[in-house]
């Protein structure tokens, strides 16, 4: 009865041992990439990012694409772990500030040696250069939002005002004939601690609009005259209550939908969003009011990790991606995307030449060189300075004296 | 012939005496488990953490700082705003919230019709999921489109919409206001069930002796719910010191770190600023903190047992 019953379970053994080892032969012929990023969800570009993968798999039979969706908000943390437990996904899609956390955490694979980089070099955008290190490559730039100012024509015509400000003088007088509070505002804008990192893309906009820089040859420079004047205009605008305050992104981009507010400083995006849920709206596009007319980005890089269970088949799906983003029509939605998709949106909105055109400031504008990787300590030391300014009316070089040297002694 | 009954089988009488002895042993090895796994381990693994100075979440031996992290912390002037404001948020939350307990509980061990309604009612702040909470007082606390500068403004109590969650002097009262509305109805119940359990001669004999109401409550309902009122400080005083959801989604520690409390600033240290032997030190130092206000809390309690 024993020697039965062992027989019995030696036959079990050996038939689920060949069932096992059959699935894993199979599994290993097709292999499924894990894609992660936050685009999964977005109207839009989620469900352009599906139609490319799967166009890719029709390509590569054997090589799937299975999304790794999670919210922007929680994106950085969650990846930061996965890496750590080297539980990485294959692709990571990261956007600058969290592409140089990475990067410097040794948690990225160089991609020069799995991709031929030169043959994409033609398509590369000018933001690729950001991502080379050591003259080693670490991510592929798909994209970049850039900012501009977006106006709403009508309550310009409305306030007598026949075109956008070109200097900041110009926009102070125009915001103010533009400002009927509580139910009219002339800007919306970031300008509080609980929405740190929208408002360093802010701040840094009007900041580098006066020249001032964050740093200069990879060193603090935050009190320099030019930022100075940048965070003094700032305040000016906070005392002429030309925009809502203690109000977040979300309510004064819906106020500017509205038509409550009459100009952003915001990112292509939000002018689809605006128009998507206010078709009757009538916004264009303008360079910032200032003579250097820079702009800031957010890049978004496309990147291999270490970790990454299946590097040479991430390394052709990136490869394959690059080349046909065009002719899927990434970047509709934002503008520098993609050159060549660009057209489409150009020929039917062309004062959105204005994001493709403007200059980037110095490192994509908001990365401080030389501090990419203590971007958060960087901005929250300023941006706290400069709140002092903003609510205790705090001298402005006092404060930014006082942020220049906390940084300096930052270890 | 009568059946023979089988004699216990020696086996049986062993498993007999045995048994109850392991069993208690048995039944609690899970949560023993569980609690050496998910609390003591990973514990002791920040305190490991704290002597190293590294930017990974898995810091590298080279990356020994030893007591780096700790010079930092009581060095640096970012560590004493964030244990006074620790200090304030806890002291005011705990106040506030107990009383406001205390006065529920009183109002609710009163009969009245409806008070079975009005005792499930008093539940929902405590039922409500946390983040959704705070997101739905940050839309109130809105200076634009909240309801609260709607009511104030249209009761003349304002000139002017208030901006609750970036000026510093609002800022803090903001989020302890959201804590107690939150946490009140917990007190609210352990006190009430405390009261109910106040013998009625006490009052009786009270009222006999000529006391009043206050004297009633002062001397007779407060030292009888003591020691229910005793822990229900202390698990507020614990929850206060590791609150962070509802501070992080409604200000981020601002402005000008008003509202950065310790559970904020551990976060900060580990998630934004990748300083993870930093966030740890923090972390151990809180729960030092935590412990020795237990300890003094039962070491009164015993104090009291033994008078």
């Amino acid at each position: 009865m024993l020697v039965k019953f062992f027989k019995l379970c030696l036959f079990v053994f050996v038939l689920a041992s060949l069932i096992a080892l059959g699935t894993s032969v199979l599994c290993a012929q097709n292999v499924e990439l894990k894609l992660a990023t936050w685009h999964w969800t977005e109207p839009g570009r989620g469900d352009t990012l599906k139609a490319i993968c799967e166009a890719f798999t029709k390509e590569y039979p054997n090589i799937t694409i299975s999304p790794v969706s999670l919210p922007y908000a929680r994106y950085q943390d969650q990846m930061m772990i996965q890496m750590a437990g080297n539980e990485a996904p294959d692709v990571l899609v990261a956007a600058d500030i969290m592409f140089f956390a990475f990067m410097n955490l040794g948690y990225l694979l160089p991609l020069d040696e799995l991709i031929n980089l030169k043959a994409l070099e033609p398509e590369f955008l000018d933001a690729q250069k950001i991502s080379q290190i050591n003259e080693k490559t670490y991510g592929l730039a798909t994209e970049y939002v850039t900012y501009a100012l977006l106006y709403n024509e009508t309550l310009f015509k409305e306030a007598g005002i026949d075109h956008p400000p070109t200097t900041p003088d110009e926009f102070l007088e125009d915001a103010k004939k533009l400002t009927k509070a509580p139910n009219q505002y002339a800007l919306g804008t970031r300008h509080s601690m609980n929405e740190e990192g929208g408002w360093w893309y802010e701040m840094s906009y009007w900041v580098e609009g006066f020249g001032g820089k964050w740093t200069t040859d990879g060193k603090p420079s935050v009190n320099t005259p030019e930022v100075i004047n940048g965070v003094k205009f700032y305040k000016e605008m906070y005392d002429a209550n030309i925009f809502p305050k203690g109000v977040d992104a979300s309510t004064y981009r819906r106020m500017f939908w509205q038509g409550k507010i009459a100009m952003l400083t915001d990112n292509q995006a939000t002018f689809f969003l605006a128009l998507s849920s206010n078709p009757d709206l009538n916004i264009k596009a303008a360079p910032g009011p200032f003579e250097n007319k820079l702009t800031n980005a957010e890049i978004v890089f496309y990147t291999i990790p270490k970790s990454a269970k299946h590097q040479k088949e991430a390394a052709i799906f990136l490869d394959w991606f690059y080349r046909h983003l065009k002719d899927y029509g990434l970047g509709v939605q934002n503008v520098v995307g993609s050159k060549s998709a660009n057209k489409i949106i150009l020929e039917k909105f062309p004062y959105l030449m204005t994001f493709v055109e403007a200059p980037l400031a110095d490192n994509g504008g908001i990365l401080p060189k030389g501090y990419e990787t203590r971007l958060p300590e960087f901005r929250h030391i300023v941006l706290n300075h400069v709140t002092s300014v903003l609510i205790n009316n705090a001298d402005p070089k006092a404060e930014m004296d006082a942020a220049q040297n906390e940084l300096l002694n930052l270890e | 012939m009568p059946r023979k009954r089988p004699f216990p089988s020696k086996n049986s009488r062993v498993q007999k005496r045995i048994w109850p002895q392991f069993l208690p042993y048995i039944l609690t090895t899970p949560i023993i488990l569980f609690t050496v796994v998910f609390v003591l381990y990973p514990m002791f693994q920040s305190v490991i953490i704290s002597f190293y100075d590294s930017r990974s979440l898995l810091p590298q031996a080279n990356d020994y700082a030893g007591l780096k992290n700790y010079v930092w912390l009581f060095t640096s002037p970012s560590t004493l705003i964030t244990l006074r404001v620790t200090l304030f948020y806890v002291v005011g939350t705990v106040i506030c919230s107990v009383s406001l307990g205390l006065v529920a509980a009183l109002l609710l061990n009163v009969p009245y019709r409806g008070r079975g309604l009005a005792r499930a009612a008093i539940t929902v702040p405590w039922g409500t999921p946390l983040v959704a909470s705070a997101l739905i007082w940050f839309w109130m606390f809105d200076p634009q489109y909240g309801v609260i500068n709607y009511f104030l403004y249209l009761l003349h109590l304002t000139p002017q919409s208030i901006q609750w969650l970036i000026t510093p002097q609002w800022a803090l009262l903001s989020v302890i206001l959201v804590d107690v509305w939150r946490i009140f109805p917990f007190g609210a119940i352990v006190l009430l069930t405390a009261l109910q359990a106040v013998p009625a001669n006490l009052y009786d004999a009270a009222a006999v002796d000529g006391a009043g109401s206050l004297s009633k409550f002062f001397h007779v309902t407060l030292p009888s719910i003591r020691p229910s009122l005793a822990i229900t400080m202390l698990l507020y005083t614990i929850w206060g010191m590791k609150r962070f959801d509802t501070i992080w989604v409604l200000t981020q520690g601002g402005p000008l770190d008003n509202t950065s409390v310790m559970a904020v600033q551990i976060y900060r240290e580990a998630f934004r600023n990748f300083r993870i032997g930093r966030a740890s030190a923090l972390a151990v130092v809180g729960t030092i903190l935590s412990l020795i206000i237990t300890f003094f809390y039962f070491r009164k309690e015993l104090n009291h047992e033994k008078a």
